[in-house]
């Protein structure tokens, strides 16, 4: 019985072998990627040396193009077409199977610019305009990153110490909202109207980590058009609706237990989140772009006004995250880390105008310019940041 | 013997797992998401182009409203695409706040585009996880269909089409890739003309769709599936456990202890031999002398391994089927003694499994590059596993297969596979440009049996379908006639 087995498992072997590679169209594919991944361990970071290889080589052949393009050579437009297209075709595989989205960006662009040069007569208004994004196009694909990358050891470390910057928030965030819950089930107005801001800022600082747990975050952080059931709309904003319009907190007992549970739980999932120095870097991005969309515009809290605690916890989380990871830039990215100190500096003293004790004026108080200025900064802090995203 | 049974069932049922959590993976609504939020943001650049900014404003507002549900599956599908998108909200949320309709236009288009690149590009991903290979085919229906509504002067139907051929052709072009350059890029260039095409010159537009159709039609996929794969080592392995079988009764009966020792000596040399010459065999094609042309390969090694199968297949086999084996065996038995004998029982051994080990890759090579590992494996393992059953119950239970029908059914298989190898390595070679590749519109395709409608490839089929009738008439005619003989002397 024994020898039955030992032939099956020796034919399976010699099928294994002559399978394998016999199934060559699959296979190049399945070579490629090998390839890739013994590369990926070589680099690490980024796009593989042989693909950024192709990448300038490709650069110079749309210089080349853009070149016969400014002087109308017809003839040669045609011809540096082509072989730019030939020389995509020879690399875009891989970036089709690695890099999906940064593809179809180049493809996009790189399309219309060679049906454009191989037709009887190009227009070269298109393809003027088309270039510059395709080279932009490429740009990302030579600083594209894949998510599974191992990150440096200090960033590594960046990583843990922001992991702790998570928990004190959560821990804070407890104790806050048991402050603030209590009051709400005493019905104290007046004392939970002054420790609901206190609550939202640890949550706002870490909003991201808590999105990242589904349902979380609508229960906890709902507006009231996010509701799909407005009877069972809960959590902050409901009972911020029931302090300063409805002015009674007549039921809002539920509600505040239910938002205690909840920030319990999320406490609870954020002791064994796991976070890549990607995933934080994003969240900081995240932070600050939540801010420009709708913290600045007045969304929020458009009940009690107190949009630029949350604007500031918003920036402040997402500051926490560019101090634990600026010491592996610094060295490499003095420019970017430069940029960034300032850019922060310079928010947080146009922010500062307008503090009012330990919170900050109504949002309705400030005029147009004041909220066109910050979200100016807001908006190049986040091209700053998604910079930083790049080099990481 | 139960843990071997055991551990080869789970083997199996790993390989079968990981490839439905794969399509499973593939069915999510990532692209539905994708598409709503496109048309969000369709709806907010028409209304801030088209209307005051207050109404762009509003429209934003509802895109967001999209956004805040579908943002978690954004950033699990590509958190990249996701950030890039809000950076994108950010800046329009700020021209909003500058009350700058000009900026609204521009961050809103900008954000479109993010947002189309987003949608692609899930195509792009779904295409690089499946096999992509049905909707190769469906692509070419849908060439089909836009060739009709031009021809019969529905042109808007046929715009609109265009525009879903120029989308879904991200889901295809990897398998079109893959399989030919030349396609690959001429198909990519009618698909950009087509749309100039479609308004100056319909007569053009219908005739640059039937050079896409003819170019794309032949990559259709064609590949073998799990099953043909497992046909082999039944096959191949129950006719060598035919002849082992009957070697191991005869030894019992003559109760010589040692002999059995000899078979499995002798069938292990052929595993061994079999083993080495596949390895060579396999070593050659991954050799780059093919180059990256696939079809080449695919098409000299699928016409190679139809002939060999006629070949070895028929003429091997009805020189030497298994009653002759045991004819020959009688006659070994009888005359051989002792070790001498031994010798030439392990000889058989060697031979009925090199012979049928040869055959395997016969087999194999046929199959390059036209079915995906996964189903190579999993379709040869599901092979071993039935052989292993069957043999368990032949050799330890003493079950016995019924000859003729037996070897029916094997003939039948080795036709079948005659026929699809000699269909598709024609095909193939076809699209490396080898052989001219003609069309003929009457003629049907049967992927299952390796047709194509294409006369360079039916035309062998044809002759190899009327060779073996002939090799199964003649032999009986002469017999017929033998027999007359005698009787008449």
């Amino acid at each position: 019985m024994k020898r039955i087995f030992l032939i099956t498992t020796i034919a399976c072997t010699f099928l294994f072998a002559a399978g394998c590679s016999s199934n060559t169209s699959n296979g190049a594919d399945a070579a490629n990627s090998e390839k890739q991944t013994v590369q990926e361990v070589a680099q690490e970071n980024g796009i593989s040396s042989e693909m950024k290889t192709s990448v300038d080589e490709l650069n110079q052949l749309i210089d080349k193009l853009e070149q016969a393009v400014s002087t109308n050579e017809m003839d040669n437009v045609k011809k540096q077409g082509k072989e730019m297209n030939s020389y995509w075709l020879t690399f875009e595989n891989g970036v089709r199977t690695e890099f999906p989205f940064e593809y179809t960006e180049i493809e996009k662009h790189l399309q219309p610019i060679y049906i454009e040069a191989v037709k009887e007569q190009p227009n070269t208004e298109n393809m003027k305009k088309e270039i510059p994004l395709l080279k932009t196009a490429l740009t990302e694909l030579a600083s594209a990153k894949k998510g599974t990358n191992k990150a440096s050891e200090q960033l590594q470390k960046a990583a843990g110490e922001y992991k702790t910057y998570v928990l004190e928030q959560s821990k804070d965030l407890v104790a806050a909202t048991t402050a603030f819950t209590d009051a709400v089930i005493k019905g104290d107005m007046q004392a939970a109207k002054e420790l609901y801001p206190k609550a939202r800022v640890f949550y706002e600082r870490i909003e991201p980590i808590a999105e990242s747990f589904g349902d979380l975050d609508p229960s906890i952080d709902a507006r009231e058009n996010d509701a799909e059931d407005l009877a069972k709309w809960g959590g902050f904003h409901r009972i911020e609706k029931a302090l300063w319009i409805e002015k009674k907190l007549d039921g809002q007992a539920d509600v505040a237990k239910q938002l205690m549970k909840d920030v319990n739980q999320l406490d609870g999932l954020i002791q064994n989140v796991q976070l890549t120095p990607e995933q934080i870097v994003a969240g900081s991005m995240e932070l600050l772009n939540e801010a420009g969309i709708s913290k600045i515009t007045g969304e929020e809290e458009r009940y009690s006004r107190l949009d630029l605690v949350d604007l500031a916890a918003n920036v402040e989380g997402s500051k926490a995250v560019y101090l634990t990871v600026k010491s592996a830039l610094v060295s490499s990215h003095s420019d970017l880390t430069e940029k960034l100190d300032k850019e922060f500096e310079e928010f947080e003293i146009a922010l500062n105008q307008y503090r009012e004790g330990d919170s900050f004026i109504a949002y309705d108080k400030l005029d147009e310019k004041q909220i066109r200025e910050m979200s100016q900064k807001l908006t190049s802090l986040s091209q700053t940041m998604s910079q930083i995203a790049n080099v990481l | 013997m139960k843990r071997i049974v055991v551990v080869m069932v789970v083997i199996c049922a790993v390989l079968w797992s990981s490839g439905t959590s794969a399509v499973i993976a593939q069915q999510s609504d990532g692209y539905e998401i994708a598409k709503q939020l496109v048309s969000a943001a369709k709806k907010a650049v028409d209304a801030a182009s088209s209307s005051q900014i207050s109404e762009g404003s509003q429209a934003f507002q509802q895109f967001k409203e999209v956004w805040k549900d579908s943002k978690r599956a954004v950033k699990k599908e590509n958190w990249k695409a996701a950030s890039k998108i809000e950076s994108t909200m950010a800046l329009v949320a700020n021209s909003l706040l500058n009350d700058d309709r000009a900026e609204l236009i521009k961050t809103l288009e900008q954000l479109l585009s993010t947002l189309e690149t987003y949608e692609k590009s899930i195509l792009v991903t779904r295409a690089n996880e499946s096999e992509g290979a049905l909707t190769l085919s469906e692509y070419v229906k849908s060439l089909q269909k836009t060739k009709q509504h031009i021809q019969e002067g529905k042109i808007d139907e046929a715009k609109s089409s265009i525009e879903m051929l120029v989308q879904s052709w991200l889901t295809v072009e990897a398998d079109v890739v893959t399989q030919s350059q030349q396609v690959y890029n001429e198909s990519e260039q009618n698909l950009g003309l087509l749309l100039s095409y479609i308004e100056s010159n319909p007569e053009k537009a219908v005739s640059t769709l039937q050079q896409m159709i003819d170019s794309l039609s032949p990559l259709e996929n064609n590949a073998y599936n799990m099953w043909d794969a497992a046909l082999i080592p039944i096959r191949e392995g129950l006719e060598a456990l035919l002849v082992i079988g009957s070697l191991l009764t005869i030894t019992k009966k003559t109760n010589e202890r040692n002999s059995s020792r000899w078979i499995w000596g002798g069938t292990m040399l052929g595993l061994a031999a079999s083993l080495i010459i596949g390895l060579l065999v396999s070593f050659v094609l991954s050799a780059s002398m093919f180059g990256q042309n696939n079809f080449v390969l695919a098409g000299v090694s699928g016409v190679f391994s139809s002939l060999m199968l006629l070949y070895v297949g028929y003429w091997l086999h009805s020189k030497s089927n298994i009653e002759k084996w045991n004819l020959m065996l009688q006659e070994k038995k009888n005359a051989a003694t002792g070790s001498k004998k031994m010798v030439s029982f392990a000889f058989i051994a060697f031979l009925a499994v090199l012979r049928e080990g040869l055959e395997t890759v016969i087999f194999l090579i046929g199959m390059i590059g036209k079915m995906s590992t996964f189903e190579l494996i999993s379709g040869l393992l599901t092979g071993f596993v039935i052989l292993f059953i069957v043999g368990v119950l032949m050799l330890k239970l003493g079950l016995r297969i019924p000859l003729k029908p037996f070897f029916l059914i094997s003939t039948i298989i080795v036709l079948y596979m005659c026929i699809k190898f000699m269909g598709s390595g024609v095909h193939s070679l076809q699209l490396a440009g080898l052989i001219p590749s003609s069309i003929s519109d009457h003629m049907p395709t049967i992927s299952a049996l390796g047709v194509f409608p294409s006369l360079y490839s039916t035309i062998p089929q044809m002759v190899i379908i009327l060779f073996i009738i002939g090799m199964l008439i003649i032999p009986n005619v002469k017999r017929r006639s033998l027999n007359r003989e005698g009787r008449n002397l």
